[in-house]
């Protein structure tokens, strides 16, 4: 909220803040400019998705833009939404998975709250743009038949699934997702099924949401492909609040990236405990939306590291790639919060790098 | 054109009602530099551009609009000057506030200017203050002031008497609500309360219902002895088909109404102000209270971490004390200061060891987080909110003292 134009008055607010009654409420005067100070941080954090044409609703590029907005960023970052997935504890070891820093955080509360003076009204550089494939050029590109949201329609989950020929049907490191229509992909799930395979057993290749990253797998794990396997994929679209009551259509791409053969991925496992492991990634189980959850490995001396902590936000299920993943000797003991919650790919070491 | 008048109209319509409250008008002078014109919405005026366009939350064309801070009278909200300094009615020290910027002219009545200029008789344009919405959280009584979650309605409660809890209603510019409104809410004071925690819910041993005063101008209760320092609820319905709202004042002493040292001899011949009855000569005024000095700083704050450390624990323990008096709207300070720590911290997060890093790393942003939370609850008069932004704030603060303690020697 915009109170005053803060170059003009700031040395007014400023003693103003000097004398107030106690109950009343402060001026706070922002030091931070749009142009100086809040750009660089939008830019680095959030113009993956509030980006003109992004997934999200709302542009953030410019202080024009942004202004308007500056009562809803207050809310969202005062109640942790945004950015939607930050993992609570994992440090630099979860790229693409961070939450602002309490800097980052500071400026971008006090600018909202104190003014949101623009500063030197310089052009903004502009947004970076993401690379079509962030993973260089996939190895073999699967079109999903254009999917269809009508007028009257808000959300729709769909669910397509892929044969694989038997070329395709080789060791993984990635597959990814290139959306055809940005403003309505909102999550994806890539799952290798097998013919009579019992549902509960479909293995999880990619959680696709907005704005993450993908992540391969190091050299020397793979995600096995079966010979009689297909691809499931579940597309969930939703329409943003400027595309309501307009009907919409999508025909997004799937970009897979083979491996050569190296040790499967696993499902944490007990028996993984005679060996050294190496903890790929974590991902909340379905049914797991709202849960703080927590991954803690207790090494063979007693000590107990926490490895992870995240609250599974609905809707925004991703996975958290520990990038370098995380060697531990064999007797380690993986301990999660819930089981049932989370799902922890590992792989048996020893491993190539 | 339409921008414009609705602009004006938004206008007129806060300068009716305080043509309407006193027979003073506000000081014509004016700043020789005039602040930047901005642009509002109509109905949403929280939303303030530097540009044209379009309101993001009802898409109505925005307006524009001059603002400027300016200080007015507890009291008389006529007065409203460019400058500190005291009531030309009663004397009282002016509080300042938010106020739009226009221009009129003589024998005009609907002409309203964002510029000034010269009227069509010659004469100069006069200018006029507008209080904004939200423009003023000052205690009119001198009790504690609460925004409504409805971001509307705002109340004072005051304990004039140890028997008397009153309740003031204002509007979003701080505007006293007609008799009619108060009538029409269902309030009561709880002043005796107890959670069940088997039934989760709370049970009022003691509660009295708010009645209009003889002057129809405040609630008030006849209330068992308050013991000091008193806490106590209002829970209110503003009107029958609104929640029910909570807010929580605890009262250190009983409160008094703000009044000059000077208050006789300052009130202008001839005004229709009452003299104040029975007040004590000279030391009348109410102990006003100033703010810690809070300006958010432009660097992270100097220090060693092992002196940052100490004055965190030192800016929650006085954010505890805050709380446990009651004293919500001064929570922030405290608050802000330690977030202010917190940012000075994160440089210092790259020696610490991998495990005390990743505890330090998120308790970090949760340190800045529940501070704007604890400064959000305060600003509501919740007991409950504030209660449950400190929990989170004071677990954040323990996590980062503990992050880096375990490094220390």
């Amino acid at each position: 909220m915009k109170l005053l134009p803060a170059a003009a008055t700031a040395g007014l607010l400023v003693s103003i803040a000097w004398i107030l009654p106690l109950e009343a409420h402060k001026p706070i005067t922002s030091p931070y400019t749009f142009a100086e100070d809040v750009a660089p941080i939008l830019r680095e954090r959030c113009a993956t998705c509030h980006v003109a044409g992004g997934p999200a609703p709302m542009p953030l590029t410019t202080a024009e833009e942004t202004v308007p907005w500056g009562e809803s960023i207050r809310l969202e970052l005062v109640a942790g939404h945004m950015p939607p997935w930050s993992a609570i504890s994992g440090g630099k070891r979860l790229p693409h998975a961070e939450g602002l820093t309490a800097r980052e955080l500071n400026v971008l509360l006090t600018w909202v709250t104190g003014g949101t003076p623009p500063g030197d009204a310089k052009p903004a550089p502009p947004a970076p743009s993401s690379p079509a494939w962030p993973l260089g050029a996939p190895d073999l590109t699967l079109s999903l038949p254009e999917a269809t949201v009508a007028a009257d329609q808000g959300e729709v989950t769909r669910e397509i699934v892929l044969p694989l020929d038997a070329a395709a049907r080789r060791p993984l490191r990635a597959v990814d997702l290139k959306p055809g229509t940005r403003t309505l992909v909102r999550s994806a799930q890539i799952l290798i099924k097998t013919a009579g395979q019992d549902p509960g057993a479909e293995r999880l290749l990619t959680l696709w949401v907005p704005g993450d990253v993908p992540i391969a797998l190091p050299n020397g794990v793979t995600y096995n492909v079966p010979a009689d396997a297909q691809l499931l994929v579940r597309m969930r679209y939703k329409k943003t609040w400027e595309h309501e009551r307009e009907a919409m259509s999508d025909r997004s791409e799937l970009g897979l990236y083979f491996a050569p053969q190296g040790a499967e991925v696993v499902r944490l496992s007990t028996d993984l405990e005679r060996f050294g492991l190496r903890v790929l990634s974590v991902y909340p189980a379905a049914g797991a939306a709202g849960r703080r959850l927590t991954l803690d490995a207790r090494l063979p001396n007693g000590d107990t590291r926490r490895l992870i902590e995240f609250t599974a936000r609905p809707g925004w299920d991703r996975r958290y790639a520990f990038d370098p993943p995380l060697n531990f000797p064999a007797g380690t003991q993986l301990r999660a919060s819930d089981p049932n919650a989370l799902v922890v790919d590992v792989a048996a070491a020893p491993l190539i790098d | 054109m339409m921008k414009t008048l609705l602009a004006l109209a938004l206008v007129l319509a806060g300068a009716s009602l305080l043509a309407a409250q006193g027979n003073a008008r506000a000081s014509a002078a004016l700043p020789p530099a005039l602040p930047e014109l901005s642009q509002t919405c109509p109905m949403h005026p929280d939303v303030v551009e530097s540009k044209p366009g379009t309101c993001p939350i009802c898409k109505m064309n925005l307006v524009p609009v001059r603002l400027d801070a300016s200080w007015m009278c507890p009291v008389h909200a006529v007065v409203i000057e460019p400058q500190a300094g005291t009531c030309r009615l009663c004397g009282r020290a002016l509080v300042p506030v938010t106020v739009s910027l226009t221009w009129t002219c003589r024998g005009e009545v609907n002409a309203e200017f964002l510029e000034p200029g010269v009227c069509r008789d010659g004469a100069p344009r006069i200018g006029k203050r507008t209080l904004r919405p939200h423009g003023n959280h000052n205690p009119q009584h001198g009790g504690q002031f609460f925004m409504a979650p409805d971001t509307w309605h705002h109340l004072e409660g005051t304990l004039p008497r140890e028997r008397l809890f009153r309740l003031h209603l204002y509007d979003d510019y701080a505007r006293v609500l007609p008799p009619a409104a108060l009538a029409a809410m269902n309030a009561r004071v709880v002043t005796r309360q107890r959670f069940d925690a088997a039934t989760r819910t709370t049970i009022e041993d003691e509660a009295f219902t708010l009645k209009p005063s003889k002057d129809g101008r405040s609630l008030e209760a006849a209330i068992s002895r308050a013991a000091l320092p008193a806490a106590m609820s209002v829970k209110v319905k503003f009107k029958p088909d609104t929640p029910e709202y909570r807010f929580d004042f605890t009262f250190r002493e009983l409160t008094k109404e703000p009044a000059g040292a000077t208050l006789v001899a300052r009130r202008p011949a001839g005004s229709k102000d009452p003299a104040p009855r029975a007040q004590p000569r000279a030391v009348a005024a109410a102990p006003v209270e100033t703010a810690p000095a809070y300006t958010a700083p432009t660097e992270p704050l100097p220090g060693t971490m092992a002196e940052l450390l100490t004055d965190l624990g030192k800016r929650r323990d006085e954010v505890r004390a805050l709380v446990q008096k009651g004293d919500f709207g001064a929570v922030w300070v405290p608050a802000f200061q330690a977030k202010d720590v917190a940012v000075a911290l994160e440089p210092h997060i790259d020696h610490l060891p991998d495990q005390a890093r990743s505890n330090a790393d998120p308790a970090l942003a949760d340190v800045v987080r529940t501070a704007w939370q604890l400064d959000a609850a305060g600003d509501t008069g919740n007991a409950e909110d504030v209660g449950q932004a400190f929990s989170l704030f004071t677990d954040a603060v323990s996590r980062l003292i503990g992050a880096f303690s375990a490094t220390q020697p």
